[in-house]
C-alpha cells in the first residue's frame, strides 16, 4: 500500500520532528504489544465475544490511530462500529486484513527508524 | 496550585500503552510540566489521591471504572477542588462530551490526537485553571471582606423590577440564603415606612437624573429594628447610555454608629454626672459667644465650686463624693434645664453659662439662687452633707475675646471667692487679671529661684526671757527677685505649697540653717536653730532621710535643731503625721507648734503629738498693754506649762510686752523689740555683740 494511505504521514513528520529518536520507543512499544492485542480481537470473534471484540478494537484503532498508523486504525475503527451495533460483516476476513496493515505498518516503522 | 512548589504536574490515565507512552514523549518534550501515568480509572483515582496533581488528562473507555466514572470520583473529593479534567474522546462523539461536561469534566479532546496541538491546548487549560483558581481566590477574599465590612451588594432594575442582591446582603437583611432570595418589596419593607418614601425618591431621582446616590437609613424587622445601613448606588445604563435601574452597596454601620455615640458620650460628657463636661461647654461657648456678638447681647459665664469638697472625698469617701456630685447635678440640671448650658467643669467645679442676660441684676440673682440652694444639706447615702460653693462670674462681651480667656477669667474670680473663705459669688475685674497674671509669672520665677541661688536665710534671735540672754534663733527664707528686689514668704510660701516646689525650697532651708549653725558652734555660739516645716513636707516620703542626711553632713548635734511646724499639720491623716514627728523625736530633735491659738487643732491633738514648745501667735501679743489683758496670753502660757511645755511668745515688740511675758513666765521671746529677721553676715555681727556684753 502507498505509504500516504498506510500512515499519517502529518503525524508521523510531526512526531519525528519533536521526539527525534525517541519515535523508535513508540514504533517499538507499538510494534512488541500490538500482535497479542490482535490475538485477544481474533480470539473474541472466534469466541463470538461482542463485548471483548469492541473493546479490542477500539483499544488497537486508538493506539494506532494515535501513533499515525491510520490505515490500520481505520480497520479497527470499521470493526468497533460493527461490534458497537452488534452486526459484524465477515469479521475474520477483517481480523485478517488488520494483520495485513499491521505487517505493513511493521514494515514502514522498521524503515522509518533512525 | 497543589505542585506549585516545582512543576505542575499532570496525572495521564489511559489503558493503552502506546497512547499513554504518545502523551510522555510528546509532552515531556514540548512542556515543562512533571508527568505521573495510571492505567484505569483506579489507579487513577489513587494517584490524584496522593500527588493531587495540577491538571489529568482521561481516557473515556478503560477496564474496571471508565473515565466518567473515575470523573465523576474526583469530583466527589473535595467540592473546592478546580484541577481541570480533560477527556481524551473519540471525534464528533456529541453525547461522550456531553457526558464528560456532566460528570465534571473541563474541557476534552478528541482522538486520534492532534499532537501539534496537544501542548498548547494543555498550557491554555492550566493557564485558565491558574486563572479560575486565582479569580475564585480573590472572589472568596472579597466576599469574606464584605462579610467583615458587612458590606452587601444589590442591582435593581426599574423597568422589569427584578432585583438581585449579594449574600451578604442577606445576611444584612438576615435573611437565610440557602432557602430565600430577597425581592424589591421586602427591600423596601425593612425600612422604616417614614423613611420609605425617601428611599424611593432618592433611588428614582438617582436612575431619572442619572446620579449617585448616598443615605443613612434604618432597617426593621423582628431582628433587625436597631440596625442601620448607608446605601451608595451609581445607575445602571444601557447601550445607548440610558439609566435603567441602580447598582449599589449597603453597609451595616451599627456598631459604627454607636461607636461614634460612645465617643461623642465619652468626648462631651461627663461619666460620674452625665453632664456635658468641659470640652462640650467650650465648644458651645464658642458659639454663643458669636451669636452674642453678632445679636448684641450678653451672655453669663458662672463657675462655681463646692466648698470643701475634698474633706468630703477625704473623710467620707470618693463615693460619697461622687453621689453628692450627681445629686447637685441633678438638682442643678432640672433647675437651670432653660439656661443655655449647664455643665461640669472640672473636679468639683460647676459651670452655668447664662445665654441673652438683661442686666448683671439678673446674674446675681442667678448666683445668690445657687448659693442659697448649695446651703441646703444634701442626704447622701444616709449621710448629712453641707456644703457652700464658691462663684466666679464673668460677662461678655467685656473684654475677653476668646473663650478661654472667658472661662479663664471666671476661674479666676472663683478663685478669689475660694480665697475670700468661700459661700459667696464674685465678678472678675481686669485687676483680678492682672493680679493672676502677676502670680503665674511670679510661679514661673519661683521655679527658677533656686537654680539662680535667689534665696537667703535670715535669722531672728530668740532670747530667754528671765535673762534676755540670746538662745536660738527662727530660720526665715527670704527671695531676692532679680526685678521686684525682696520678695514676702507670705506671697511665694503658698505658691510654693500648691506647686510642690515647697519640697525642695524646704529642704535647702534647712541644710542651709543647720550647716550655718554648727559653723556658729564652731565660732563658740552653741545656739539652737528654729526650721519651719511646712504641712507638704509631711507628704515626703524622703524628709526623714532627708533630715538624717542633713545632720549627717553638717555635723549639727540633733539636740540644737528644732522644728516649727502649724497646728494644720494634725488636720490630714494625724496619724501619719503623728508617726513621723516620733520618729523626728526619736532622733533627738526639738518640735514646737508655731503660731498657737490660730489653727483648728484640738487640745486633745496637742496632748498626743510628742512636742516640745508652744510658739504664742503674735496675735495673742500685739495689743497687750493697749486695751488687751493678756487673757489668753496667759491662759496658754499656764496650760502649756501644766502640759510640762516649753513657752516662746513671737511678736515682741515692745518693752510692755517684755514685762507682760516675764510676769507670767514664759519662757522665751522673740520679736523686733530685739531685732528684726538678719541676713547671716548681720546676725553673727549681732550675736558676737550680743555675746561680749
Amino acid at each position: 500500500m502507498d505509504e500516504s494511505k498506510l500512515m499519517d504521514l502529518d503525524t508521523i513528520k510531526y512526531l519525528r520532528a519533536t521526539l527525534e529518536d525517541d519515535i523508535n520507543a513508540l514504533f517499538n512499544t507499538f510494534i512488541t504489544e500490538t500482535p497479542s492485542s490482535i490475538e485477544n480481537l481474533a480470539r473474541a470473534i472466534n469466541q463470538q465475544n461482542i463485548l471483548n471484540t469492541y473493546n479490542t478494537a477500539h483499544l488497537l484503532k486508538g493506539s494506532g490511530g494515535n501513533i499515525g498508523a491510520s490505515a490500520f486504525a481505520n480497520a479497527c475503527n470499521i470493526l468497533e462500529q460493527q461490534s458497537e451495533n452488534n452486526a459484524l460483516i465477515q469479521p475474520e476476513i477483517q481480523v485478517a486484513n488488520i494483520r495485513q496493515l499491521f505487517k505493513e505498518t511493521v514494515t514502514y516503522m522498521n524503515n522509518n527508524m533512525s | 496550585m497543589a505542585n506549585n512548589k516545582n512543576k505542575p504536574l499532570i496525572l495521564i490515565v489511559d489503558d493503552d500503552d502506546i497512547t499513554r507512552l504518545t502523551l510522555r514523549k510528546v509532552l515531556e518534550k514540548e512542556t515543562d510540566y512533571q508527568l505521573i501515568e495510571a492505567r484505569n480509572g483506579i489507579e487513577a483515582l489513587e494517584q490524584f489521591k496522593k500527588h493531587q496533581p495540577d491538571m489529568v488528562l482521561m481516557d473515556v473507555m478503560m477496564p474496571e471504572i471508565n473515565g466518567y466514572e473515575a470523573c465523576h470520583a474526583i469530583r466527589k473529593i473535595s467540592d473546592e477542588d478546580t484541577t481541570p479534567i480533560m477527556m481524551l474522546t473519540g471525534l464528533n462523539d456529541i453525547d461522550a462530551i456531553e457526558q464528560a461536561f456532566y460528570v465534571g469534566a473541563t474541557d476534552f479532546i478528541t482522538k486520534p490526537i492532534n499532537w501539534p496541538i496537544l501542548a498548547q491546548r494543555v498550557r491554555y487549560a492550566m493557564r485558565t485553571s491558574e486563572l479560575y483558581v486565582d479569580s475564585r481566590k480573590k472572589q472568596l477574599q472579597l466576599s469574606h471582606a464584605q462579610h467583615i465590612a458587612k458590606l452587601g451588594y444589590f442591582e435593581y432594575n426599574k423597568n422589569t423590577h427584578s432585583f438581585t442582591c449579594s449574600e451578604e446582603l442577606l445576611n444584612i437583611f438576615n435573611i437565610d440564603a440557602d432557602s430565600n432570595q430577597l425581592s424589591f418589596n421586602q427591600f423596601i419593607h425593612a425600612i422604616p415606612a417614614s423613611e420609605q418614601e425617601y428611599f424611593i425618591e432618592s433611588i428614582d431621582t438617582a436612575i431619572s437624573e442619572n446620579i449617585h446616590c448616598e443615605f443613612t437609613h434604618h432597617l426593621i424587622s423582628d431582628t433587625n429594628k436597631d440596625r442601620i445601613v448607608k446605601l451608595h448606588g451609581e445607575p445602571i445604563l444601557d447601550e445607548n447610555k440610558i439609566p435603567y435601574g441602580i447598582a449599589g452597596t449597603i453597609q451595616d454601620i451599627t456598631e459604627r454608629k454607636q461607636a461614634e455615640a460612645l465617643i461623642q458620650l465619652r468626648t462631651y460628657y461627663d461619666t460620674i454626672t452625665e453632664l456635658p463636661n468641659r470640652f462640650y461647654l467650650s465648644k458651645q461657648l464658642g458659639k454663643l459667644m458669636q451669636q452674642a456678638e453678632t445679636n448684641n447681647h450678653t451672655i453669663s459665664i458662672i463657675l462655681f465650686h463646692l466648698d470643701r469638697f475634698r474633706e468630703i472625698n477625704d473623710t467620707l469617701g470618693h463615693r460619697i463624693g461622687d453621689q453628692l456630685l450627681r445629686i447637685i447635678a441633678k438638682q442643678f440640671s432640672h433647675y437651670f434645664r432653660d439656661e443655655a448650658i449647664f455643665a461640669r467643669f472640672d473636679g468639683a467645679t460647676f459651670a452655668l453659662i447664662l445665654n441673652k442676660v438683661r442686666s448683671v441684676d439678673e446674674t446675681i440673682v442667678i448666683a445668690e439662687k445657687i448659693l442659697d440652694m448649695l446651703a441646703q444639706p444634701y442626704i447622701v447615702h444616709e449621710h448629712e452633707v453641707f456644703i457652700s460653693g464658691s462663684i466666679g462670674i464673668t460677662l461678655h462681651p467685656d473684654g475677653a475675646t476668646d473663650k478661654e480667656t472667658l472661662l479663664k477669667n471666671a476661674d479666676t474670680a472663683m478663685s478669689l471667692a475660694r480665697k475670700s473663705g468661700g459661700n459667696q459669688y464674685q465678678f472678675f475685674s481686669s485687676e483680678m487679671n492682672t493680679l493672676a497674671e502677676q502670680r503665674l509669672q511670679l510661679e514661673t520665677d519661683l521655679r527658677k529661684a533656686l537654680d539662680r541661688n535667689e534665696f537667703r536665710v535670715y535669722y531672728q534671735p530668740q532670747f530667754d526671757c528671765q535673762t534676755r540672754k540670746i538662745i536660738g534663733m527662727e530660720a526665715l527664707i527670704r527671695w531676692i527677685h532679680p526685678v521686684r528686689g525682696i520678695v514676702s514668704p507670705l506671697e511665694f510660701i503658698p505658691i510654693a505649697e500648691e506647686t510642690n516646689l515647697i519640697m525642695a525650697i524646704g529642704e535647702w532651708v534647712m541644710k542651709t540653717a543647720m550647716a550655718q549653725t554648727k559653723l556658729w558652734h564652731q565660732q563658740g555660739h552653741p545656739l539652737r536653730i528654729g526650721v519651719n516645716l511646712s504641712a507638704i513636707q509631711f507628704t515626703d516620703k524622703n524628709l526623714i532621710a532627708n533630715i538624717e542626711k542633713s545632720l549627717k553632713e553638717t555635723g549639727l548635734a540633733p539636740e540644737y535643731l528644732d522644728f516649727e511646724v502649724t497646728e494644720s499639720i494634725a488636720m490630714d491623716d494625724f496619724n501619719t503625721t503623728l508617726n513621723i514627728l516620733h520618729k523626728i523625736k526619736s532622733m533627738g530633735i526639738r518640735i514646737s507648734i508655731d503660731d498657737f491659738g490660730t489653727g483648728h487643732s484640738s487640745l486633745g491633738y496637742l496632748q498626743r503629738m510628742p512636742v516640745n514648745t508652744i510658739k504664742i501667735d503674735r496675735a495673742f501679743i500685739k495689743n497687750i498693754g493697749n486695751g488687751d489683758d493678756g487673757t489668753l496670753a496667759k491662759a496658754i502660757i499656764a496650760m502649756a506649762h501644766s502640759m510640762d511645755l516649753n513657752v516662746i511668745a513671737e511678736g515682741i515688740e515692745i518693752e510692755n510686752h517684755y514685762d507682760f511675758l516675764k510676769l507670767y513666765k514664759c519662757n522665751e521671746l522673740q520679736g523686733f523689740l530685739f531685732s528684726p529677721p538678719l541676713p547671716t553676715d548681720k546676725f553673727e555681727a549681732f550675736i558676737n555683740q550680743n555675746s561680749a556684753a
